[in-house]
């Protein structure tokens, strides 16, 4: 009867560690994935944020270290160092042709040789219909705060390669440039893996041949994380949800995984590679678990 | 007092729900999963492509698992034996081994037949195949042991061999819920609800019984026509899509789904292969409008009691119509 009773208890044992393990991945794994609600019902959610995020983005990268942008730079303080957004929501109303991205921000500035700190509310304005542009900037609140740590690394480049991710969305979503210049794109090669497949080529007859392998979908950005190669080019690897309908006409999701190097060209970025792959979507907090 | 602290938690475990499926639109997961080839337990060379059309869970272990293996094919097994016998000729449970040096086909065959004789064992052969496979399905293994003692693991099937020390593995719990077109449609694993998977699994088969046929009858054809046409009502009483795909009858040699439109006041047919019928609706089939074409007739269409024709629909599968001729 012992060795059974111990087997019963090593069996007890390893089937509550095994719960206890998937509860606290469980937890943390989707506590590290904030999903909108609305994400997956609203077909145009991420293709508006797209364009409205891409162009926002390239707004502070323009307004940082630069005081003589036109129109709308006068809300703004002089000589503007970091912009670090706190917290963003992007708000769309059934049947309204204007669509708003509120944003929540510390901003840092040089005034009199002292960095200061306000902190902003703000919305911006946007009618899809007729511009991707923003049509104007509802100011909610400005305050001043003194952060413990002063604000670093949210500068021009990070705006900019950040209006360069969002902006690369939209083509992908669209398979067509209208933020993205042919500059940015000319030679550009992509090495897309999707399961079996693989496709080597130019940058147009790659996504000619994702769109016929993926079908009609949009992406989501959920992470982008930059590095400098040891050829000083610029390194972005994009996180990337998408969401669609594959050719045979069945719903489809991808966990996308690109990683983009580029190359600053004065005041754009030059995509030389692409590399695409598709890795499992996060569907389930147990799905990296090894036993 | 142990079996029934042991049965509260492994109930505890099988139904608490960490996963997020919809088994109404069970997307397909883009970039995982693929044709591989591999050998099966029968010793025949195989790829996964030949189980197309059917529904296939695919998993990933190796026979010296003593933990989550051996619970993993017994939780499939109790899953497909709570499916009807007319399913289960339509699913197939696959499970391939990481560790195919080991793992010989023989003793393969011995382990996955100990759980259900339908379940198929499959072996890359090699590392590198394995590897290639793993990979596709985006799962890993690592080796945690070599040289572990074969006495000191516990075995569901002993080995005949020589072998006095074994590879131990950690590797992916996942299980893959593979569509009818070869497609990674959801994962699940050890902890899914049973009713869930089942849920899933059925969620893909074909639905036969979706399709209703009513008022069919044929066109009136003089004597000698040499084509005719049928008309009625097809009704896909699903919550998904199907697609007529083509339609057959040995009256003639060409029997084609037409419509028939209206341009400048000239009607002209246009030939409508893949057809979608949508979920719930009702397609229509009457003079001037979509019906069957029969083309090239056989024989005098008076000179035939009855008209069998074969619909054949992408999940509905053939669906058989009858009409019978009054003359």
């Amino acid at each position: 009867m012992l060795p059974i009773s111990r087997h019963y208890l090593y069996a007890v044992k390893f089937y509550l560690a095994l719960y206890f393990g998937l509860y606290a991945m469980g937890v943390f794994a989707l506590s590290n994935t904030p999903i909108p609600k609305d994400h997956f019902s609203k077909k145009s959610y991420a293709q508006t944020l797209n364009h409205v995020a891409s162009n926002v983005m390239q707004w502070y990268g323009q307004i940082i270290k630069n005081n003589t942008i036109k129109n709308h730079r006068e809300n703004y303080p002089n000589h503007i160092q970091n912009i670090e957004i706190i917290n963003a929501k992007l708000i769309t109303e059934a049947g309204q042709p204007t669509t708003s991205f509120a944003l929540n921000t510390r901003l840092s500035y040089l005034k009199e040789k002292t960095l200061k700190t306000q902190q902003f509310n703000e919305i911006f304005e946007f009618n899809l219909n007729k511009s991707n542009k923003f049509t104007r900037i509802n100011r909610i609140s400005t305050q001043d705060i003194n952060p413990d740590i002063p604000l670093s690394g949210f500068t021009q480049d990070y705006y900019f390669q950040r209006h360069f991710a969002y902006a690369w969305m939209v083509m992908l979503d669209n398979n067509s440039s209208k933020i993205l210049s042919k500059q940015n794109t000319h030679n550009a090669n992509y090495q897309l893996d999707i399961g079996v497949k693989r496709y080597t080529g130019g940058l147009s007859s790659a996504l000619a041949q994702r769109n016929i392998w993926m079908g009609q979908g949009e992406h989501l950005l959920r992470n982008i994380s930059s590095s400098i190669t040891h050829d000083n080019k610029i390194q972005l690897v994009l996180d990337i949800d998408w969401k669609g309908t594959n050719p045979k006409g069945k719903p489809s999701i991808a966990k996308i995984e690109q990683t983009i190097k580029l190359e600053k060209v004065g005041i754009f970025y030059k995509i030389l590679t692409i590399k695409e792959q598709h890795l499992l979507p996060d569907i389930a907090p147990w799905e990296k678990l090894l036993c | 007092m142990l079996k029934k602290i042991i049965f509260i938690t492994l109930l505890f475990v099988f139904y608490t729900n960490f996963s997020i499926a919809n088994s109404a639109q069970l997307p397909v997961l883009s970039g995982v999963g693929g044709n591989f080839h591999a050998t099966d337990m029968h010793n025949q060379a195989m790829q996964l492509d030949d189980y197309k059309g059917k529904v296939v869970i695919l998993g990933f272990g190796y026979t010296n698992c003593a933990d989550i293996c051996p619970f993993t094919l017994g939780y499939l097994k109790q899953v497909y034996e709570k499916l009807p016998k007319d399913v289960q000729k339509e699913v197939q449970i696959v499970f391939v081994t990481i560790d195919p040096e080991y793992d010989t086909i023989e003793h393969l065959n011995k382990f996955i037949s100990h759980f259900n004789q339908d379940f198929i064992g499959l072996s890359g052969k090699t590392k590198q195949q394995t590897d290639h496979i793993v990979k596709l399905f985006k799962a890993k293994y690592r080796e945690i042991g070599e040289g572990v003692p074969i006495k000191a693991v516990r075995n569901v099937v002993q080995k005949k061999n020589t072998q006095n020390n074994v590879r131990l593995y950690d590797h992916s719990v996942t299980l893959y819920l593979i569509d009818t077109d070869g497609e990674t449609r959801n994962i699940a694993y050890t902890g899914t609800p049973q009713q869930e998977l089942i849920a899933n699994i059925t969620s893909l088969l074909p639905n036969k019984n979706s399709i209703k046929i009513e008022n069919f009858k044929m066109k009136n054809a003089p004597k000698n026509a040499r084509s005719t046409a049928a008309y009625g009502q097809i009704t896909n009483t699903s919550n998904r899509d199907d697609i007529l795909i083509s339609v057959s009858s040995p009256i003639a040699q060409r029997v084609e789904l037409h419509e028939t439109t209206i341009v400048d006041g000239f009607g002209s047919m246009v030939h409508k292969p893949n057809q979608v019928i949508s979920a719930n609706q009702t397609l229509t089939l009457k003079p001037m409008s979509y019906h069957i074409m029969f083309m090239q007739l056989n024989q005098p269409i008076d000179e035939l009691d009855v008209v069998d024709i074969t619909l054949k629909f992408k999940y509905a599968g053939n669906v058989p119509i009858q009409i019978k001729l009054a003359h």
